[in-house]
């Protein structure tokens, strides 16, 4: 194992190509590099190891660079999306480097670079993200015995910070937003359970800076100050949405236009149910493992997959406002005559996931047929 | 979105005409997407084909130097047929080698000067002329320059759209609820929910609630069931019957209820009046937490341990039959702390059930607790749960009774109940020696087996004469 490893420092003895890659490769020390190589990205050393266990694809060698040959393995890029799904279902997260030079004007190897990083919670391409449930990044911070999270659906939009007391309190939220990434710090510990989440990164105590977060969150935001967004009493939250906002914007690489703002969940707004209870509820789990036998298998009837995720959102958080829950009650009823709800699910269905689509034109990344939807939602 | 706004303007709720107000209408977006996008657009922007006709002047320009293409080629082919006077002259594209004149191996002896062989095939020459290169070099770069038209076009309306996305970020909010309301009005009318009534003393009534998923799977009717919890008499419910008689399902479908009406949904009840809720809390089933390392009851009172922490005044607890991981003694003792705990001190709303027959006597100590049972029946061969709940205790010998109807051996089920009997009045001695006479509960524990009754049922009547069975019948008599 050791002894055709990558060595950290003296890269004169690799080819120049090898040199280009381990530079590269250096400054993503954590995830896979997926190196484009013509009609293929390939990955060497510990990378190529790790990725030919995971996506069950060969491990080769290349050549020799520093006197030993080059553990490789790789796909071809006209199928890399399908191992990207792959991989980002088991929580790994990828950097693409691609060729940015023209090969045929090029002296040596031609110039790369690392274009985008795909992560389990900074998905926003329809074909890896299931339509009817969010996908959570979310970020943690700790002070003493008070948590703050702070959690975003970069395809919807959404972010949001919470503040908690005890642990008990973090292990329900977790279990209620069920993200699929988390960012924590160095010495943070987690409570058994989530320990071994396979989308847990640790991120260096820098990141949870309060006072770089709130400069950073106002930028973004383009406000003087975090008041309007009533986070005042959420410092540690704020901490938390800082390493958070840092993460999407490094893998990202592009502004976030739709990011527009921060929502406060305040514990005590909601009906509060722990773990366990959502388990014995069969909430969407049901014991005999059939989602029609579960409550939102038998409530979800939404004709578009953002009221889906909307009414999941609402199951898990049941509210204690009694006026916003009259008034929602009230509507009902004004449906139900004469078959309204009917007519209106009618006008909405085929209306599309105006919400995603939005967030891909704010990432640059909709596709045609995203507009030509979007034109068909709103006219 | 045009037919959506009128709909939307006759229902005149406060929260609809909001929704209403932030769906809008977009008709200056809808326009331009679909003037620049041509419909059934390619999947991806890379090989252009996306933006429509008549959006940018210089695109069509660009784009039309290459449709013209075709009707110049033709003319210059017949152009050529002429000058060369080679009938079968042929003008051709190929990506390799980009435009040619190709004539048969025969007639290339008779091609002009100005030709230059760029290819040679089996049978045939193909040659390009310098009016041919010229033109071929203003396509490609046209085509070329066409993509990247499409690209800043397609990339300025993204920009464009960009700066109107707060409005439509809302809108689409908007639709989403719209949508989720609608869903919520259609599975009350499909599953003939109710809405519930909201009250501010604390407590809960429902009539007739059932269980919204366990009502959908049965094959017979779903037997609804009354609730009733409220401070001073019927805080806490201990919950008794026997196992499958449908104790979870009563008490998951109060939890799912009160959950319901907290999303704004009406609920599978006739009735529901609902007060402060802050928390609901669940202790059901067990589980080894395998992975975790935990067993069964560390989990359960890991769970216990949560509820009498956090649990208020203002929660709704469900807790199935906790103290079973343990000795019955210990469980028991558990079973009681807890219970007493939660209506003395935690004063929570609970329902407690329990296959501790012992819990029964809390409503004797604590005021705030009742009874409620879910019965049983024979029937001819089998037992039927009637699912109904009902004041007071369930009747105790139910255990004994289903294993009957289960063909245990009678004399097994004989040796079971007097050994329940033992065990009830050694731990009567041992647990509880400070109980008073008076209380009913006493007869059931302290009746004992007749003599003539256990006489009778050691005796093997297929083995008597009826000699013997006459002598036996005296004898029955003289122990009365």
């Amino acid at each position: 194992m050791k002894k055709n490893r990558a060595p950290d420092s003296d890269l004169s003895q690799h080819t120049p190509m090898m040199q280009q890659y381990l530079r590269i490769k250096a400054e993503h020390p954590d995830i896979l590099l997926f190196y484009r190589m013509g009609d293929f990205y390939e990955l060497f050393y510990d990378d190529a190891r790790r990725a030919a266990e995971l996506l069950n694809i060969t491990l080769t060698t290349r050549g020799q660079s520093a006197g030993a040959p080059i553990p490789m393995a790789g796909v071809p890029f006209h199928a890399v999306e399908n191992y990207l799904a792959k991989l980002v279902k088991l929580g790994q997260s990828v950097a693409i480097c691609e060729q940015i030079g023209d090969p045929a004007t090029s002296k040596g190897p031609v110039e790369r670079r690392v274009t985008r990083i795909v992560t389990p919670g900074t998905l926003t391409d329809e074909a890896l993200l299931d339509e009817r449930r969010d996908n959570l990044l979310l970020a943690l911070h700790q002070v003493k015995n008070t948590y703050g999270l702070a959690h975003l659906d970069l395809s919807g939009g959404r972010f949001t910070i919470t503040q908690l007391h005890g642990e008990a309190a973090l292990l329900n939220e977790l279990e209620r937003l069920k993200p699929v990434e988390l960012l924590i710090g160095e010495d943070f510990t987690l409570p058994d359970a989530w320990r071994q989440h396979p989308g847990l990164r640790r991120q260096a105590p820098w990141h949870f800076d309060r006072d770089s977060a709130t400069r950073m969150l106002c930028g973004q935001f383009s406000v003087r100050n975090l008041d309007g967004f009533g986070c005042a009493d959420q410092p540690v939250a704020v901490a938390a949405a800082g390493c958070l906002l840092q993460y999407v914007k490094n893998t990202q690489r592009g502004a976030l236009p739709h990011l527009i703002g921060l929502r406060v969940e305040r514990h005590e707004d909601s009906v509060i149910l722990d773990a366990a209870s959502r388990r014995n509820l069969e909430l969407e789990h049901s014991l005999s493992g059939q989602h029609e036998q579960t409550l939102l298998g038998l409530l979800d009837r939404c004709v578009t997959p953002m009221g889906a995720r909307l009414l999941r959102r609402w199951m898990h958080r049941p509210l204690r406002d009694r006026a916003i829950l009259s008034q929602r009650q009230e509507s009902l009823r004004r449906l139900l005559d004469n078959g309204g709800h009917d007519y209106l699910r009618g006008l909405l269905r085929g209306i599309g996931d105006v919400e995603r689509i939005l967030a891909r034109v704010a990432l640059k990344s909709a596709r045609p047929r995203d507009l030509t939807t979007l034109a068909e939602a709103l006219g | 979105m045009p037919t959506l706004q009128p709909f939307l303007r006759t229902l005149d709720t406060a929260l609809l005409q909001d929704l209403a107000r932030r769906a809008g209408t977009h008709p200056e977006i809808c326009d331009l997407l679909n003037w620049a996008i041509i419909a059934n657009p390619p999947q991806i922007i890379r090989d252009g084909g996306v933006i429509a006709p008549g959006y940018d002047a210089e695109l069509d320009e660009l784009r039309s130097l290459g449709e013209r293409a075709d009707q110049y080629l033709v003319e210059l082919e017949a152009r050529e047929r002429q000058r060369t006077g080679i009938a079968h002259l042929k003008v051709g594209f190929n990506r390799v080698h980009g435009y040619y004149i190709e004539v048969t191996r025969a007639q290339s002896q008779t091609v002009p000067p100005d030709y230059h062989r760029r290819q040679t095939l089996k049978g045939a020459e193909r040659y390009i002329i310098p009016e041919l290169q010229e033109f071929e070099h203003k396509v490609l770069h046209a085509q070329e320059r066409a993509l990247a038209r499409e690209k800043a076009l397609y990339d300025a309306l993204l920009n464009h759209l960009i700066t109107q996305l707060p409005i439509l970020q809302t809108c689409a909010a908007a639709l989403a609820e719209l949508d989720v309301l609608s869903n919520l009005a259609e599975r009350a009318a499909a599953l003939n929910w109710k809405a519930p009534e909201w009250v501010d003393q604390p407590g809960i009534a429902i009539t007739a609630g059932r269980h919204p998923v366990v009502e959908q799977v049965l094959d017979e009717p779903f037997v609804p069931n009354d609730l009733q919890l409220e401070p001073e008499r019927r805080r806490m419910l201990i919950v008794t019957g026997p196992n499958l008689g449908g104790k979870s399902t009563f008490m998951r479908q109060t939890a799912l209820i009160v959950l319901l009406a907290h999303l704004g949904s009406f609920v599978p009840a006739e009735r529901a009046v609902i007060g402060p809720i802050d928390r609901i809390f669940t202790r059901i089933g067990a589980s080894d937490d395998l992975a975790g390392g935990r067993s069964t009851f560390m989990v359960e009172m890991s769970e216990a341990a949560n509820i009498l922490h956090n649990a208020t005044p203002y929660s709704l607890v469900l807790i199935d039959e906790i103290g079973r991981g343990t000795s019955t003694f210990d469980g028991l003792a558990l079973a009681w702390a807890c219970a007493a705990h939660l209506a003395g001190t935690v004063c929570a709303f609970t329902l407690f059930a329990t296959h501790y027959f012992e819990l029964t006597r809390l409503p004797d100590e604590h005021p705030g607790i009742a009874n409620v049972h879910l019965d049983a029946v024979e029937h001819g061969e089998s037992i039927v749960f009637l699912h109904r709940v009902q004041d007071g205790p369930a009747d105790r010998s139910y255990g004994l009774h289903v294993a009957a109807l289960a063909g245990v051996p009678p004399v097994v089920i004989q040796q079971a109940r007097q050994r329940l009997r033992l065990l009830e009045r050694q731990m009567l001695r041992r647990e509880l020696p400070a109980r008073s006479e008076a209380r009913p509960q006493l007869a059931l524990f302290g009746e004992e087996v007749h003599p003539a009754v256990a006489a009778l049922a050691v005796l093997d009547l297929k083995t008597l004469t009826p000699q013997q069975a006459l002598a036996e019948l005296q004898r029955l008599k003289a122990l009365l």
